[in-house]
């Protein structure tokens, strides 16, 4: 029997469960004496709160409690993620002043969510409305309303990147293209939305506080409990159940999560908050809006010399995960290609909207659509290939480890681990039948219904510190259970990081269980996000498994007085290899090391109990890639655009198990189908959303997303003992790019230039009616 | 996102629920919504967006208000039938065509398994497909009361965005419409960005040719429009006694469609939405004057 489960499609072992029902999120716990909140939220995107009626509200049957910005006073919330350059504002729960509709200004809490609403809106709030500012162009000027009454300007970092001479290259490059192009924003909006269920209870003596939370980080929030609420972190537990998909929406410690755990003390009763759609468009976090004007200067073979950007980042209200985003942006911004001179900067902006931080993709989706449009623009100046140009640039293999010059978003040097861009593109071209379409393309160029090309290839920093570890026991019935700092969102890690640990402890997979998620289960956790966990936990598990398997061994040498060379570790059992009836299971051997009967001495050659605890901490980050072909079908009546094939080749180092590799890609491209085509959380000047329902926001539903081919091209990373790349976003970043330049290339006719995603039909039909219109 | 308190009161049969509808609206002058398939109004209700006093479940009367029947080439559909039904019916494929392919275009499967066509007109949004063929064939719409009954043509029974002449202690029971002539064709076009949103616009069609070929009657109807389903066929009549091709069409609409003033959206301002009333207006008729050219006795 064979235990090499790394590198196998193994059926995802949560399924059955999850597909039948049986998941356990956060609205299904029950607790005796549970009672709901629903908060009374700002209509007005700045404004100062005068007064607060909460009377009517406590008269509402079933209200046991109102609570509102009138008359509490709360610490801001910790900033997360410093910068050198970052003037922070972190949200201060009720604060006096909202600067942002959607803000929580009072909570009411009642014996079931019906009255909670019916309390909520009997809350009377009297607002000094003020001047806000949504857009973020509109905050840069000179006389713009502030954000925020007690700041002096609307500037929250600037973020500058500077490699060679920029400046002095670009004027002597002979071909110079430009590239102008606005992002729009979107929302993470995961299944299930965010929810939190809290209890108090006393333990000798101390307070206790138990959190079940739809968290991609439970230690974190662990961490910010004990901070805000004066308490040692053994008295604080976080729990992440089953958590409905995240994507970023679930990574930042929100007011409300404060305020929940708060008001569960002040009644003395377990509390429960589940947010509602209109809350999560409202108030869970955005991403992606940025605005770019882009250079870049080559010469007349194709090669560059340099890239100039400047661009304009919406941070929305605060800086809930710090500028992490836009940091990103500005240093993968030259990707998988060759950048001598690269000068970048880019302006934080504070708006009166909702807060934007990490969404699948991070930076990264408008950092390849920079590189990539203007490789199209400069492919199209130079009549050459869009395919050519970029093996014109590529970074080589032979180059890797790749000095960027940049310094990466840790604050040290940014330097690529590994890759073959050159191969992963030349798979693409070759899977996805690049050749043909172009032919096909050209046949169909006259219709009505042109055919369009794009191709996009970006890189993602992944696998990212500080650390995770892992606890690798084997019980007294011989079973494996894994614990990791970690937090599934339904990435399947009960599945992945057990093929890890029967491998190497050469166990059938149904006995490997996973528990994580709990902060009380292992002292120390990152979390789940930033395409982090097959790298560091996987590493983290495979580590102590070795070790594990190490001290079994050991164990049985003493056990069966036999040297481990003449042993065989397989199935559950360790076996002399030359007399197989002589053997010892895991359950023996746990129940050896757990030792003889109270009162005895221990004297077995290796420490009490079968149980490791291993902690991996990356080097650096390392780089996964994705090459991504494209073909769109364009209606020139309506402006529809259909994406006819979908190619996508990825690097993602060793594969723990492909489907689940390959699904994580097919979802991030669906995000980013809708990142280019249809997603757009709008606001209008006042900073009213416009896009509060998904009949507004529209996100691609499955048939929207059209078949795609998947295909991995792994080189394995040096950085960590699996070979691992991260995954998760990979899928999302090279797609916006290579959709948007598909619908441009088959508006070639109308010399269409698209300047902003998504690319909504209308825009198309504009541009079409334009190039039709006498000039 | 919970609604407001309510009292929920099922009658079994339609007299039962025409008198507790009169009780309560004209003794007791309380707000009363009626139930049918709930696939607007439970959204509605909980976003608060009504806060109806009673919530009067219809579904009990699924026998007597369910039925799809032809009589005399009137085809009477029950104001409880399901979507899916009219999407599915031999009657309607048949004899209503048009309102078979609509249905296609009416949000997704399990809308379609609950939503009800009574539903769908009191509902009455501008951009929904079954208004737009009740007033493309226009449609009868019957309205009881314990006091009585009324007949309402379409192009009397939408007023404005989600209003209709329904009145408060009324309820739809039955919509009736012609069979389709012979020698003819009907058919509806749609653009929406996703499948099953609400149109950015809609256009449905039917042409009635003459022994000849020529075209006898045009009759054309656009949604998502106005505030109410636009009813053109004044403005295609120009049609009728020609054989016309394609690109005259095609040409006829885009004149037309200029003199209508579509207001504009976040998803698409007003010259999109005119533009894609154009095409999708010359795609309609053209669709239903090639299928009124392949017409046979016994289609």
């Amino acid at each position: 029997m064979a235990y090499d489960y790394v590198g196998q499609s193994v059926r995802r072992v949560n399924d059955q469960r999850l597909l039948r029902g049986q998941g356990q999120y956060i609205a299904d716990i029950r607790r005796p004496g549970l009672a709901h909140v629903a908060f009374v939220r700002s209509p007005h995107a700045h404004a100062r709160i005068i007064a607060v009626d909460t009377a009517p509200a406590a008269r509402v049957s079933g209200v046991l409690g109102v609570y509102a910005a009138d008359g509490i006073e709360f610490p801001a919330l910790p900033l997360l993620f410093p910068y050198r350059t970052l003037d922070a504002v972190t949200q201060i729960p009720f604060g006096r002043e909202v600067h942002h509709v959607g803000e929580p200004v009072a909570m009411v809490v009642a014996e079931n969510r019906y009255q909670a609403e019916d309390g909520a809106a009997a809350v009377h709030v009297e607002y000094e409305p003020l001047p806000a500012v949504a857009e973020m162009k509109r905050a840069r000027q000179d006389g713009a309303p502030r954000v925020h009454s007690d700041r002096s300007g609307n500037l929250a970092a600037s973020i500058m990147q500077n490699v060679g001479d920029a400046a002095g290259a670009m004027q002597e490059a002979p071909i110079v293209v430009n590239c102008e192009i606005g992002m729009g924003r979107v929302s993470c909006a995961p299944i299930e939305t965010r929810g939190l269920l809290a209890e108090w209870s006393v333990r000798s003596g101390d307070p206790e506080l138990h959190v079940y939370a739809a968290t991609q980080t439970p230690h974190m929030m662990q961490r910010i409990y004990a901070e805000l609420l004066h308490l040692s972190e053994r008295q604080i537990h976080v729990q992440a159940p089953d958590v409905g998909g995240a994507f970023g929406a679930k990574e930042p410690f929100y007011v409300e999560d404060f305020l929940v755990a708060w008001v569960s003390r002040q009644l003395g009763r377990p509390v429960v908050w589940i947010e509602d759609r209109l809350e999560h468009l409202l108030t869970s976090v955005h991403e992606r809006e940025q605005f770019h004007q882009a250079q870049m200067g080559l010469t007349r073979d194709g090669r560059i010399l340099a890239v100039i950007d400047r661009f304009l980042a919406n941070t929305g209200a605060y800086v809930p995960w710090g500028v992490i985003v836009p940091v990103i942006t500005s240093t993968l911004i030259p990707g998988p290609y060759k950048v001598p001179n690269y000068f970048c900067e880019g302006l934080v902006m504070y708006t009166n909207t909702t807060p934007l931080a990490p969404y699948r993709g991070a930076g990264r989706p408008q950092a390849a659509m920079v590189i990539n449009r203007l490789l199209d623009r400069a492919a199209d100046r130079l009549h050459v290939d869009a395919a050519a140009i970029r093996q014109r640039n590529f970074i080589q293999p032979e180059d890797f480890p790749y000095q960027t010059g940049l310094i990466s978003r840790e604050g040290t040097p940014m330097v690529l681990d590994s890759g073959d861009y050159p191969a992963l593109l030349k798979t693409l071209m070759q899977a996805g039948g690049y050749a043909q379409w172009q032919e096909k393309k050209t046949r169909q160029s006259a219709s009505d219904r042109p055919l369009g090309i794009g191709l996009a290839v970006g890189i993602e920093n992944t696998g990212m510190g500080p650390h995770e570890g892992a606890t690798v026991t084997v019980g007294s019935d011989g079973q494996v259970t894994i614990v990791t700092g970690a937090a599934s969102q339904g990435q399947g890690h009960e599945t992945t990081l057990a093929q890890v640990a029967a491998e190497v402890l050469a166990i059938d997979i149904d006995r490997v269980h996973l528990v994580e998620g709990d902060s009380q289960r292992i002292a120390y956790g990152t979390g789940t996000f930033a395409s982090r966990t097959a790298v560091v936990a996987g590493s983290a598990v495979k580590m102590a498994s070795e070790q594990l398997r190490d001290k079994m061994l050991t164990l049985a040498e003493h056990l069966l007085g036999t040297r481990r060379e003449f042993l065989q570790l397989a199935g559950g059992t360790v076996r002399v290899v030359s007399d197989p009836t002589r053997s010892v299971s895991l359950a023996q051997l746990a129940e050896a090391a757990s030792g003889p009967f109270p009162g005895s001495s221990y004297t077995l050659p290796v420490d009490p109990g079968l149980s490791v605890t291993m902690f991996f901490t990356p080097p650096g980050a390392t780089y996964a890639a994705g090459a991504h072909l494209v073909v769109v079908e364009v209606d020139r009546d309506t402006g529809q655009v259909n994406i006819v094939a979908y190619t996508a080749v990825h690097d993602a180092g060793t594969l723990i198990n492909p489907q689940i590799v390959t699904g994580q890609i097919q979802g991030g491209i669906s995000g980013g189908i809708g990142t280019a085509l249809l997603e757009e959380m709008r606001f209008d000047e006042a900073g009213q959303l416009l896009t509060g329902t998904f009949m507004d926001y529209l996100l691609p539903t499955a048939l929207d997303v059209p078949d795609m081919t998947v295909l991995h091209r792994a080189t394995p990373s040096p950085l960590n003992p699996l070979g691992a790349k991260g995954v998760g976003e990979s899928g999302a970043i090279p797609s916006p790019s290579a959709i948007v330049a598909a619908v441009e290339d088959a508006l070639k006719t109308e010399h269409a230039v698209l300047d902003a995603i998504p690319v909504r039909p209308s825009a198309v039909r504009q541009r079409i009616r334009m190039a039709s219109e006498p000039q | 996102m919970k609604p407001c308190a309510f009292e929920f009161l099922a009658p079994k049969t339609l007299a039962e629920a025409l008198s507790v509808l009169w009780q309560l609206v004209e003794e007791e002058g309380l707000a009363v919504k009626l139930l049918a398939g709930g696939q607007s109004l439970m959204p509605v209700l909980n976003m608060r967006l009504s806060t109806p006093d009673v919530l009067l479940d219809l579904n009990g009367l699924q026998g007597e208000l369910g039925d799809i029947v032809i009589n005399r080439q009137q085809v009477h559909i029950g104001a409880l039938a399901r979507h899916y039904q009219l999407e599915t019916h031999p009657l309607i494929r048949r004899h209503v065509p048009v309102m078979a392919e609509a249905e296609r275009w009416v949000g997704h499967v399990a809308i379609r398994s609950r939503g009800t066509i009574g539903g769908s007109l009191v509902h009455a949004d501008p951009a929904a497909e079954l208004p737009l063929v009740a007033t493309l064939l226009d449609g009868s719409m019957i309205l009881q009361s314990k006091n009585g009954c009324r007949t309402v043509p379409a192009a009397e029974f939408f007023l404005t965005y989600l209003m209709t002449t329904v009145e408060p202690a009324e309820i739809l029971t039955e919509i009736i419409f012609p069979a389709m002539p012979a020698r003819s064709g009907q058919s509806i076009e749609e653009f929406a960005l996703r499948h099953g949103d609400f149109a950015l616009a809609v256009a449905a069609a039917q042409i009635t040719l003459d022994e000849s070929g020529r075209i006898r009657h045009s009759r054309l109807a656009l949604g998502a429009m106005g505030p109410t389903p636009l009813d053109m066929s004044d403005k295609v009549a120009q049609l009728e006694g020609t054989r016309p091709e394609a690109a005259e069409i095609a040409e006829l609409m885009a004149d037309i469609c200029r003199t209508i003033e579509p207001d504009g959206d976040i998803h698409a301002d007003g010259p999109y939405r005119q533009d894609l009333a154009a095409v999708l207006s010359a795609r309609a008729l053209t669709a239903a004057l090639q299928r009124a050219q392949g017409w046979t006795e016994m289609a």
